[in-house]
């Protein structure tokens, strides 16, 4: 059991920051892009890339939790 | 005042709004003690999260207009140990739910993506066909 419950802790976190990576890597690139072309824009865009994040970022900070209540219960 | 800052502004605004009620709950319902702990907990985290992605989004912001060459990143590692900070402080020193917590950790990026999506609906809806020159 003490091992799965590692594995599954892993396999959660992995996945989640995998995820999140991507995200992230392509709202930032996109905004970054965005600031250059146009940097008037500057505020329209940092507040969407602010919603972007925000969201992006849920699925990390759920599965690190979930990775610790895993470990936890093992 | 830029958008952003009024974005946070109204985001503040929603998690102590969240936070007041968990506190009457806390108050009137005291069977219920350990889950509004949990949730004034993760909310505060919360909240402590949203402003620190704020000043680094502000800050990549800011460093993509002057044109810097330079890695920067948005910080997820500080936030992630906030809230795994709140977790642990939640349920070894208070004794609060852990469930609780967790949906705590949750108010501000909720509130984020309702103001996000209210804020992308809103210009489109008022602005007539006129404006955008489709009857000219």
């Amino acid at each position: 059991m003490g091992a799965l419950a590692l594995v599954a802790a892993a396999i959660v976190f992995g996945l989640g920051a995998l995820g999140a990576g991507i995200g992230n890597g392509l709202i930032v690139g996109r905004t970054v892009e965005g600031i250059s072309r146009q940097p008037e824009l500057r505020g329209t865009l940092q507040t969407t890339m602010f919603i972007g994040v925000a969201l992006v970022e849920a699925l990390p900070v759920i599965s690190l939790v979930l990775a610790f209540i895993f470990l936890g219960k093992a | 005042m830029d958008d952003l800052s009024g974005h946070l502004r109204t985001v503040k605004r929603i998690t102590f709004f969240f936070l007041s009620v968990c506190f009457i709950g806390w108050a009137l319902l005291p069977e219920y003690k350990p889950l509004f702990g949990g949730l004034v907990l993760g909310a505060a985290a919360s909240l402590a999260n949203a402003f620190h992605l704020s000043w680094k989004v502000h800050r990549v912001g800011a460093l993509s207009a002057a044109g810097v060459v330079k890695r920067h990143n948005l910080g997820f590692l500080t936030r992630a140990c906030i809230g795994l900070l709140a977790v642990v402080i939640a349920t070894k020193y208070f004794s609060f739910s852990l469930y609780g917590t967790v949906a705590g950790l949750f108010v501000a990026q909720l509130a984020t993506l309702i103001l996000g999506f209210k804020a992308k609906r809103g210009p489109a809806v008022r602005q007539s066909t006129d404006e955008r020159g489709e009857n000219n």
